[in-house]
């Protein structure tokens, strides 16, 4: 599955993510901005659920589910294309 | 001195809030050589912007998330930059920083605000017995804590009459039935108690006191405001010298031991020139900064009070001082919001 | 190979002005991952999810420190505990055990009372709904029975001729103290009722008053209601004392005393709001003893709280069901417990603490309930962190009404555990089908074909 940003989307060492389209802000816990810069890297999901498992401490259910919870929200934000 | 010192009340929108104010105050003191801390609620507390005034900002729980909470948050902020004096600018918070005032004292922090009985005299419903009880006019008023009372109160009172609510907002009515409304409107919003007041015809004036330890009169400001904006808040006043303004301030801060600033609302009736207390607000006024032009610098005199200081009571006020209350824009790098956001802390 | 890091689930959030500061750790990101001393995961695996759970150490202490407020200020007082709050046999034992005397609102109750062995005169019997055989049980056993209506007197009166011989009541009377006045139970004062019914009680020749009792409301958190309460029944007992010569054994100012939850709507938590005890009786004791009385002869003074002492002791355990995101882009929580086992959420914004560290990145939540009903939502919007499926949230302070007012539906209810010096009691075990269906039966004719 690619992912891709649908604009351009500037995101600090903090976590505090600006969309330059919308103007919106978010925040985004570590795990949340380690795969940001992965899909920002064009890593598809796969990829992304490697990295996640060889980065962190967390079983493959765990994270394959968090994951997919992860990328229905950047979508429900209209973040990443449908 | 190397002072720090932490304000609250930092949004000035249409309805200011005072801190700001207080510390373009402290500022304005030539001998001045300490650090802001502005203590913020929200991310878009428009003072936070204002780079020029402070040193660092820090955003604090509401008072509704409880004592601990706000300790909690203090504490931490007096870990990385230790607080000297606190002065809390709003009515809402008053309650929480009285609660907290000993654990603050024990961390070395201090404050000057008067205690909760004290500030419960003044409060709507009981300002009327305070005031009969001090012999100090104020307008008649009947304080309704039952549907049952309320024809009683009206009878008594007459039209035109105030119909008040316990916290905000009054209302002018001249009938029974615009009456009947606003009662009922302030008693589902806010439940009992409402008031209803006569009103009295005159001209309002507003002091800024500073009470000292006993509640003698250490400084005040007298002005009269020229211009309201449409929520009847002042863009605009000019101070006077009235002898009669001042010593009617300073019974009503000695009857009540006010160890603090406030606020007096005070009507001198047109036909009698009788003063009439209104209200105390138990803060400074959104105007303070007015009195530097006064040469009254009443922040000053609470951060020396909260020290401890001795402090004697100063000059009159200078009169024919204007101020004037103007909007203006503040352009602000997204990294402001961005360490507001996340780490609810900001240094400047 | 080298350490992973530690993991949290990722999780993203949309700011909005005004957002809520998370400066200030708010309750919702502290754990309760221990009640009592046991972990909370441990509890819900043994005895299952959804589990209230009763903290016996914290009743034990709520009690006795509204007993202590009270009876340092008033020479003759004596609590009466409101069964209809919990009723649970364990926890009306207990508060037994306190010295707690019953304080009972029908014939159900009244047996629950007896059935653990509350002697008939330590069981106060209010309620506007008594049977005759009600009635005459309670008088049988000496209990303490208020009349809330004429019809019941006539009823009591007739009770009296039965077992020959004059009944000593009390009478209910209600004032005008809060808005709008609590008119249901009793005989007006104001209205001139009350005056009326302890002289018609009295002139019957069948019945002798010898209490009054008045109940403030539920939930009253100002204090002065209860001075004026207070006040209302010294005035209306120096009346009746001097025109009918009337001479109290008691006087009972009911319950309505606050807990530690917060009410929707309120600005403030309950934390700052709700009285002490210690307020509570300062408020109500001095003026009841400036009543026309010699302090030797003080009428005894009741009191009936409910979930003032037994709100804070039970707290439920309830799973995470699952999450979803609404179209107004909130999250939902959907848990395995509905409003049938927690009916007071339509008061009470409850806390809902995770059971879990799960981080500080609150987030404005729906909580929905786990039954197939719309309207089951246990709170419209709350701050809750990151959550997944079978992650568990302690409510705290649900031990009023809950339990007494929980019913059966769609789900069985869940068992009920309470802990005291390190035990685990099943004090009810949660229900079965054979437990729910055993009073039924099916006709052989609607079961052959």
């Amino acid at each position: 599955m690619e992912l891709q940003f649908k604009s351009e989307l500037t995101i600090s060492e903090s976590g505090f993510l600006f969309d330059h389209s919308t103007g919106l802000t978010y925040t985004l816990n570590s795990t949340g901005q380690f795969i940001f810069r992965k899909i920002q890297d064009k890593q598809n999901a796969m990829h992304i659920l490697n990295f996640v498992m060889q980065e962190f401490d967390v079983s493959e259910e765990t994270a394959h589910k968090d994951l997919d919870d992860f990328v229905r929200q950047l979508k429900e934000f209209d973040l990443v294309s449908r | 001195m190397n002072l720090n010192i932490a304000i609250t009340g930092l949004h000035a929108t249409d309805n200011p809030a005072p801190g700001i104010g207080v510390i373009r105050c402290l500022l304005h003191d030539e001998n001045w050589n300490g650090k802001i801390i502005g203590l913020g609620y929200d991310v878009y507390d428009t003072g936070i912007y204002d780079k020029g005034l402070l040193d660092h900002t820090y955003l604090i729980p509401y008072p509704n998330q409880g004592v601990d909470q706000l300790l909690e948050r203090i504490q931490y902020i007096h870990h990385h930059i230790p607080i000297d004096v606190i002065i809390p600018t709003l009515d809402s918070e008053l309650a929480i920083f009285q609660r907290i005032k000993q654990n603050l004292k024990d961390m070395g922090i201090s404050m000057f605000i008067p205690s909760k009985e004290i500030v419960n005299k003044r409060s709507k419903q009981n300002l009327v017995s305070f005031c009969e009880e001090a012999k100090i006019s104020t307008p008649k008023t009947v304080v309704i804590h039952e549907q049952g009372q309320f024809q009683k109160a009206i009878d008594e009172i007459g039209f035109p009459l105030f119909v008040k609510g316990v916290f905000y907002d009054a209302y002018k009515c001249k009938n029974i039935s615009d009456t009947s409304h606003y009662f009922d409107e302030f008693r589902k919003k806010w439940g009992f108690p409402v008031l209803l007041q006569k009103p009295v015809n005159g001209k309002e004036y507003n002091v800024c006191c500073v009470g000292g330890v006993d509640g003698e009169l250490l400084g005040s400001v007298s002005i009269r405001k020229v211009g309201l904006t449409d929520k009847g808040k002042a863009w605009s006043a000019i101070t006077i010298r009235n002898e009669k303004l001042t010593e009617f301030s300073k019974k009503i801060l000695k009857k009540l031991k006010w160890n603090g600033p406030c606020e007096l609302e005070i009507m001198v009736e047109e036909r009698t020139g009788e003063l009439f207390l209104l209200e105390i607000n138990p803060r400074f006024p959104a105007w303070i900064y007015l009195c530097t032009g006064a040469d009254q610098n009443l922040p000053k005199l609470v951060v020396d009070l909260a020290l401890g200081k001795k402090v004697s009571a100063l000059p009159p006020a200078k009169s024919g001082i204007t101020f004037v209350r103007h909007a203006t824009d503040m352009v602000c790098p997204l990294d402001y919001i961005e360490n507001l956001t996340i780490k609810g802390e900001l240094h400047y | 190979m080298t350490e992973k890091k530690a993991y949290s689930k990722p999780t993203i959030i949309r700011h909005s002005v005004g957002v809520q500061n998370k400066f200030g750790r708010p309750p919702a990101t502290v754990p309760i991952n221990r009640l009592d001393g046991f972990e909370v995961s441990e509890l819900a695996e043994k005895y299952g999810s959804p589990l209230f759970v009763l903290s016996v150490k914290a009743l034990r202490d709520r009690y006795r420190d509204l007993k202590r407020a009270f009876s340092t200020r008033y020479p003759n007082f004596q609590i009466a505990y409101s069964y209809k709050t919990n009723y649970l046999k364990s926890v009306c034992s207990i508060l037994k055990q306190e010295g707690a005397w019953a304080e009972v609102v029908s014939g159900f109750e009244y047996d629950i009372a007896r059935n653990i062995e509350v002697p008939g005169n330590q069981i106060v019997f209010n309620g506007p709904y008594k049977s005759h055989e009600e009635l005459t049980r309670a008088f049988n056993d000496g209990a303490i029975v208020n009349l809330d209506n004429y019809d019941e007197m006539q009823v009591v009166e007739k009770v009296a001729s039965e077992l020959g011989k004059t009944l000593e009541v009390g009478i209910r009377i209600n004032m005008d103290l809060n808005d709008p006045p609590w008119h249901k139970f009793g005989f007006n004062v104001e209205a001139g009722h009350a005056f009326e019914a302890v002289k018609r009680a009295e002139a019957g020749g069948k019945l002798k008053v010898v209490g009054l009792h008045i109940h403030t409301g539920t939930y009253v958190d100002d204090v002065t209601i209860y001075s004026r309460a207070a006040q209302g029944l010294v005035n209306f007992y120096s009346y009746i004392q001097e025109q009918l010569g009337v001479k109290l054994k008691y006087w009972d100012l009911g319950g309505g005393y606050a807990s530690h939850n917060t009410l929707h709507g309120a600005y403030l938590p309950a934390e700052q709001t709700c009285p002490t005890f210690d307020q509570y009786a300062e408020a109500i004791c001095p003026i009841l003893m400036s009543g026309p009385f010699q302090a030797q002869d003080a009428p005894k003074l009741f009191i009936e709280p409910g979930r003032a002492i037994i709100d804070e002791p039970f707290s439920l355990i309830t799973s995470v069901v699952s999450q979803k995101r609404l179209p107004s882009g909130q999250r939902g929580v959907l848990l395995d417990s509905g409003m049938n086992i927690m009916s007071s959420v339509q008061w009470y914004r409850y806390n809902f603490q995770s059971a879990q560290d799960s981080g500080t990145m609150l987030e404005d939540t729906i909580v929905y309930g786990g039954l197939c009903m719309n309207i089951d939502v246990l709170q419209a919007s709350s701050s809750i962190p990151p959550v997944r499926r079978g992650d568990l949230l302690v409510i705290p302070h649900v031990g009023a009404y809950n339990i007494s007012q929980s019913w059966q539906f769609i789900y069985l209810r869940p068992a009920i555990i309470a802990i005291e010096d390190g035990e685990v009691y099943v004090i009810k075990k949660a229900e079965t089908r054979d437990y729910v269906q055993g009073f039924e039966d099916v006709p052989g004719k609607f079961i052959t074909n």
